[in-house]
């Protein structure tokens, strides 16, 4: 059974099989595309086709119904294929002129060749268009090419996608530059047959003295035409390589990164960037397999397509490849733009994971020694211990360490120290981290990983905190704050410098200077013991000084003469911070004794024990500072 | 060679009354002068085209109407002069090669 359809062909109603529809159809087209480039095409198809209208009308007769893909097939052999109704045409003028006109191809096309191919034939057909003859050579590069990083296996495939193969005789001519004739055929094998001196005597043949002279200043001329024209030519395909060398190598970088490959990128940036840091980095920043897939997918499609544009087009330049093909460009520019899109869903997808920030603290009592004379120690713990990077990439002011084959993500916390109001020693640490929302940020804050040591004299911070494998980068931060009560004395050693932030002094000392120092903390926040705090010393200054710290006496010796004087405006300074103490110790005198005033009216607790009680708390307070001050001695 | 012959046999085909297509390619088959019948009608445009000969439509009874090829005046020229040619060439060829074959 068959489905018919109903036509009408040249005037003549047909009920036609479809199977032979199409056929007729198809044969028509044929026809059609033969034609296209004569004069009155149109008529000529339109004759075949009463022609072929009346002798399927003749077939059916009566009997018959329907057209059945025999009667076409027939009718077809009949009418012949159009390469019949030329073929036999070697004297095409003829009496009366050939219109025709052969294909117009004066310059090569470039084509894979079939006929010496390899693999594909782009090498064969590239040394043809290039006329380097034996493809042997283009291979050698070619393969000596794949050691460097595989461009010319990418190359190879490029080429190998978008120029086409020689497929038909014409194609092949085109291929060698040669215009598709039947004359020139016929040249070609009358070439191939004939004599090689025949050609000889044709070039050399007329080679009379005075004729070669009376060409010289044309040929010149023309010389100078052709040097300037292959200049242009040259500049051109210069470019075109370069076009292409770009767009090869920046395909190569976008491709490479979902495999790990080491590109040129990474091998650009002495090596401080691999692959694989990137795709860590899109990893702990977006998270989820699926989306980085997208990812990957979004980044071949914004930056991979303008690259193999660019080679594209570069090979075009470099080879005078011409492509009809609009559609492929722009189905390719409405992937770019779809590509777009996507990096922009992705962004907002990602961003909104940072919208909202959620913190916790946590509040470490410190069990320092009570002994307040005690100098505490602040230092900074580098090691990670079995994570000992690898391999260090800073990014986001954020380091991506990569400890073998893993990465982890570490930052650095800030401290600043502050005057605890009450109660002892302690130590905030806050960790910060972002989400969609807040509850989930607050989650995600309390999984960064960070701790410290302390003991009675000392505080041992860790130089980075941790984000675990699992967990996104979501700008986690750890934020320390070390409070510390009135009379503490701390000492920063100088690798506290990589976290300490701005912290607040009342010589407003700059963070750098106040590393390898020792500070006290005062009411009025936290005061140099050991600089001379007018001048900013410079680093060397530990160099110059001295200094023997006799713990167990509170007796500070230091031995540089130089620095006598200054140490002296120092004590006058602590001397009168004592004095101010000591007006306000009597202040609180004047208040006891009115208060004792009152109590002694109401209750007959013993007043003086009170007052005493009081004086004695007061002066604790103070003591340190009035202690170490007075215990400072000068032996020269 | 053999287009040039194919084009002066159509000429003289249609200079001996009007025909159409199918009469044309009859004569020609019948003679063996062509294989498939698409070979005539590039021919036949260019013909046209080059104003040797001409067509009016006549309305078939078995059909849509048919185009019937006529000769114009130049075509009619051109043929005469043909004929004079193709004399020529006939007694040049059979008197090379009869000559050939007495020798």
């Amino acid at each position: 059974m068959n489905k018919t359809i109903t036509s009408n062909i040249a005037g003549y109603v047909f009920h036609i099989d479809e199977n032979a529809f199409d056929k007729l159809d198809a044969y028509l087209n044929t026809i059609r595309s033969y034609f296209k480039d004569s004069q009155g095409k149109d008529e000529i198809i339109a004759d075949i086709e009463a022609r072929l209208a009346e002798m399927l009308h003749e077939k059916i007769g009566d009997m018959k119904q329907v057209v059945s893909l025999e009667d076409v097939n027939q009718v077809i052999i009949i009418m012949g294929q159009p390469e019949a109704f030329i073929d036999d045409d070697p004297e095409s003028a003829g009496w009366t002129e050939q219109k025709s006109q052969p294909r117009d191809s004066e310059s090569k096309r470039l084509f894979r060749d079939p006929d010496n191919k390899v693999i594909g034939g782009v090498c064969a057909g590239v040394s043809n268009y290039l006329g380097l003859g034996d493809a042997i050579w283009l291979r050698l590069a070619l393969v000596v090419s794949f050691f460097f990083f595989g461009t010319g296996f990418l190359l190879y495939l490029i080429l190998w996608i978008i120029i086409p193969e020689a497929k038909t005789t014409a194609d092949k001519l085109q291929m060698r530059g040669e215009n598709v004739t039947v004359s020139n055929i016929e040249k070609r094998v009358n070439e191939e047959l004939g004599t090689v001196k025949n050609k000889w005597n044709d070039l050399h043949g007329n080679s009379g003295a005075g004729r070669k002279i009376g060409n010289l200043f044309h040929r010149i001329i023309t010389l100078m035409g052709n040097v300037a024209l292959l200049l242009i030519k040259f500049i051109g395909k210069i470019i075109g390589f370069a076009f292409v060398v770009t767009g090869v190598i920046g395909l190569l970088s976008v491709i490479g990164i979902p495999f790990g490959l080491p590109t040129i990128i990474s091998l650009g940036s002495e090596g401080a960037m691999s692959a694989l840091d990137v795709q860590d980095i899109f990893h702990n920043l977006v998270g989820g397999d699926g989306m980085i897939t997208w990812i990957m997918i979004t980044g071949i499609l914004v930056w991979g397509i303008p690259m193999a544009a660019l080679a594209f087009f570069g090979i075009k330049l470099l080879f005078n490849f011409r492509s009809h093909n609009r559609g492929i460009g722009l189905s390719f520019l409405g992937l770019w733009i779809v590509g777009l899109f996507m990096s922009f869903a992705i962004s907002m997808i990602v961003a909104s994971d940072f919208s909202s920030e959620g913190s916790k603290t946590e509040t470490v009592e410190l069990q320092l020694n009570s002994d307040q004379n005690q100098v505490i120690n602040l230092a900074l713990n580098h090691e990670l211990g079995d994570d000992e990077p690898m391999f260090e990439t800073e990014i986001f002011n954020l380091n991506l360490l990569t400890p073998g084959n893993s990465s982890k993500l570490y930052g650095k916390p800030e401290l600043s120290i502050n005057m605890a109001k009450t109660g002892g020693p302690k130590l905030l640490i806050t960790r910060t981290a972002r989400a969609k929302k807040k509850q989930d940020a607050v989650e995600r804050s309390s999984k960064i990983d960070y701790g410290f040591a302390a003991n009675d004299t000392a505080i041992l911070l860790n130089g980075y905190f941790e984000i675990p494998e699992d967990e996104l980068w979501r700008t986690q931060e750890v934020d320390l704050k070390l409070l510390i009560p009135v009379g503490y004395t701390i000492y920063l050693s100088d690798e506290m410098m990589q976290i300490i932030y701005d912290i607040d002094n009342v010589t407003n000392t700059y963070d750098g200077d106040m590393v390898g120092r020792r500070w006290i903390m005062t009411p009025k926040g936290l005061a140099c013991v050991d600089c001379d705090g007018l001048i900013k010393p410079k680093k060397s200054s530990n160099v110059d000084v001295n200094v023997d710290i006799d713990i167990d006496d509170m007796n500070i010796r230091i031995k540089t003469k130089e620095k006598q004087e200054k140490l002296e405006i120092q004590q006058k300074r602590l001397e009168e911070e004592m004095e101010e103490r000591q007006r306000e110790l009597e202040k609180i005198e004047d208040e006891l004794e009115k208060q004792e005033f009152e109590e002694t009216e109401e209750a007959s607790i013993h007043p003086k024990e009170i007052l005493l009680k009081r004086v004695i708390n007061a002066t604790y307070r103070l003591s340190p500072t009035i202690s170490r001050t007075v215990s400072i001695s000068y032996p020269g | 060679m053999r287009k040039g012959v194919l084009e002066y046999c159509i000429l003289s085909i249609i200079s001996k009354e009007e025909v159409y297509a199918s009469d044309i390619l009859a004569t020609l088959k019948e003679a063996k002068l062509i294989v498939v019948e698409g070979t005539l009608y590039p021919l036949l445009t260019r013909l046209k085209n080059d104003g040797l000969l001409n067509y009016r439509w006549e309305e078939s009874t078995s059909g849509p109407p048919r185009k019937y090829y006529g000769l114009t005046e130049m075509g009619q020229k051109f043929l005469t002069e043909m004929d004079t040619t193709w004399a020529e060439l006939v007694a040049a060829v059979t008197n090379t090669t009869t000559s050939k074959t007495k020798k």
